[in-house]
């Protein structure tokens, strides 16, 4: 019998499966470009709980995930949407109360994850040395230099149980191709367990060898893709869509508003974009043709 | 032509700062120098290298520049010319000429703080949004300048409730020596009223430029330590025609640092 190479590709419902309760989840993109938010929000619509989050440079995905109550712990450098909402709500203000922040600098946390991939029980990083981040993120550590300089501050590896990433292209074995910017993606495949990525669409092998230089995740650190074209709504998607501006707006009025005077409008937005959806294409139902289309980068619809 | 505002002169300054090949990052949210990093590409610079999200480019040949607030967005990636990975970012620092840092606090030092308010770790008042890359990028960077909104006695303060990076430590020239770092400090710190450098010797912050309609009472009453003030404070020179020309037209085409 002639055995055949096998396809990684795999529905939103198996995707999920794999994510357990007090996971800690990687979560790619970079602040509000490619969030890998439909395998999010099917992960927040079934409220799996005590996640630790993993995400260098975050926006409202880490915050929606607060105000749901599935989080016990974030390491990020960044949690805000730049102009948008330079400071978002509910990361904020539940910030040591609801949840536990290990602080650190974008720097100290390639540092981090470097020591997972090469498999080190930690390196010296320059993020911490001088700063508070040692006395708000107790595993950082001060180790002395062998070669005589001042000292410096230590930190240890961090694993992620499964990294989810947005990209681009892949093809049925898992060659990813982001046709853009990595940002931390190919590193935080490589220092997690399991990895998932979502994709725009489905290429055959045929094309990913057209342009092997072009490929940013080998199948090798691709344990799964889930096919899910304008996966990355609200945020932007390299090549194919920009931010949808008035739609994280939105969110982030209804999140100020439930410390102002009202919790409806966040129950209004989380009912209508995570509870209700049935599917990531009611997901897209709700928000419209005319919004999606918008904001291809393309132009001209 | 309507005179500069107060934002417009701060992207001038910043712009008369970048040399012609320079390096240069340019942070998340901060649009007023990344406003006078592209003034200074389209008059004086046409080589800079920039560093803008996780690619490098060089846009000196862009006519019009469409949105200065959001650069964490995909539509600048057209004028990728390479990509790179978050970490391949931190590998090319060490030829990174300029680097803009902000914060919560800063204090008479050039310390920052983006962690949050409140001194007890455990139970900080209010969380900021963190310090993206800043801590390792300020120890690293040949030289940065301090950018904030707000210029009151709660953001320039005496000491940092906490500290996300490092300016000038506890002051003195050896100011930093004593931890190391390769690199070489801030030069600057720019708020809505005035322009600081830094006093050679004990490198606490030393008035520069008030920039209007700001006085020197206003600044004193609303700094939150005792700057370095010297004898005669000069005025900032003038913008000139064409500075204001090519950063209307061409560079905040949307006007925002005219609101």
């Amino acid at each position: 019998m002639v055995s055949e190479r096998h396809s990684v590709v795999i529905s939103m419902e198996e995707a999920v499966s794999m994510v357990k309760d007090g996971d800690i989840l990687g979560i790619g993109g970079f602040v509000t470009t490619n969030k890998p938010m439909a395998l999010l929000r099917s992960i927040m619509k079934e409220g799996k709980k005590d996640l630790a989050l993993v995400a260098g440079t975050s926006s409202i995905e880490v915050d929606m995930m607060i105000a749901l109550g599935l989080v016990r712990e974030v390491t990020s450098s960044y949690v805000g949407a730049e102009a948008l909402a330079p400071i978002l709500p509910f990361y904020s203000r539940r910030a040591g109360r609801t949840f536990q922040v290990r602080d650190i600098d974008q720097g100290t946390f390639i540092t981090m994850l470097r020591a997972q991939i090469l498999r080190l029980p930690f390196l010296p990083s320059w993020g911490p040395v001088g700063t508070t981040m040692p006395a708000l993120n107790p595993l950082i550590k001060p180790v002395a230099d062998p070669f005589g300089g001042p000292p410096l501050m230590a930190v240890p590896p961090l694993a992620p149980d499964v990294t989810l990433i947005h990209a681009a292209q892949a093809d049925i074995y898992g060659n990813v191709q982001h046709l853009g910017a990595v940002y931390c993606d190919p590193m935080l495949a490589r220092a997690a367990k399991k990895v998932i990525v979502q994709v725009e669409r489905l290429v055959s092998n045929e094309e990913i060898r057209k342009n092997p230089g072009a490929t940013t995740l080998a199948c090798k650190f691709v344990d799964a893709v889930v096919v899910l074209p304008y996966g990355a709504h609200p945020t932007a998607s390299q090549n194919y869509y920009s931010i949808d501006a008035a739609h994280i707006s939105s969110y982030v009025k209804a999140a100020r508003e439930f410390f102002a005077d009202s919790k409806e409008p966040l129950e209004e937005y989380l009912n209508k974009y995570i509870k209700q959806p049935e599917s990531h294409i009611d997901y897209l139902e709700s928000v419209g043709l005319k919004n999606i289309l918008g904001l291809s980068l393309e132009g001209g619809l | 032509m309507e005179a500069a505002s107060n934002k417009e002169l701060r992207a001038i300054f910043v712009s008369r700062h970048v040399e012609n090949r320079d390096y240069i990052s340019l942070g998340t949210n901060l649009p007023i120098p990344t406003a006078g990093v592209l003034l200074a590409h389209l008059t004086h610079a046409p080589d800079l290298y920039l560093n803008v999200l996780n690619f490098f480019t060089n846009l000196s040949h862009v006519q019009r520049f469409e949105d200065l607030t959001q650069i964490a967005n995909p539509a600048m990636a057209k004028y990728a010319e390479n990509f790179m990975s978050m970490e391949e970012q931190f590998y090319a620092i060490s030829r990174m000429d300029l680097s803009f840092a902000s914060g919560l606090q800063v204090d008479m030092y050039g310390n920052q703080n983006l962690f949050g308010i409140g001194t007890d770790p455990a139970n900080m008042k209010m969380r900021g949004p963190g310090p993206v890359g800043t801590s390792t990028v300020m120890a690293t960077v040949k030289k940065y300048f301090i950018f904030i909104n707000e210029h009151s006695p709660r953001s320039l303060v005496k000491k940092c409730d906490q500290v996300s990076a490092i300016g000038w430590g506890e002051g003195g020239p050896d100011g930093r020596a004593k931890y190391g770092f390769p690199g070489g400090g801030p030069q600057y710190v720019i708020t809505p009223r005035a322009i600081f450098d830094f006093d050679e010797e004990s490198k606490r912050m030393r008035l520069k430029y008030l920039l209007p309609p700001s006085t020197l009472e206003e600044i004193i009453e609303n700094t939150g330590f005792s700057p370095v003030i010297p004898e005669k404070v000069e005025d900032m020179p003038p913008p000139t025609a064409e500075e204001l020309q090519v950063l209307r037209t061409r560079v905040d085409t949307r006007g925002i640092l005219r609101d």
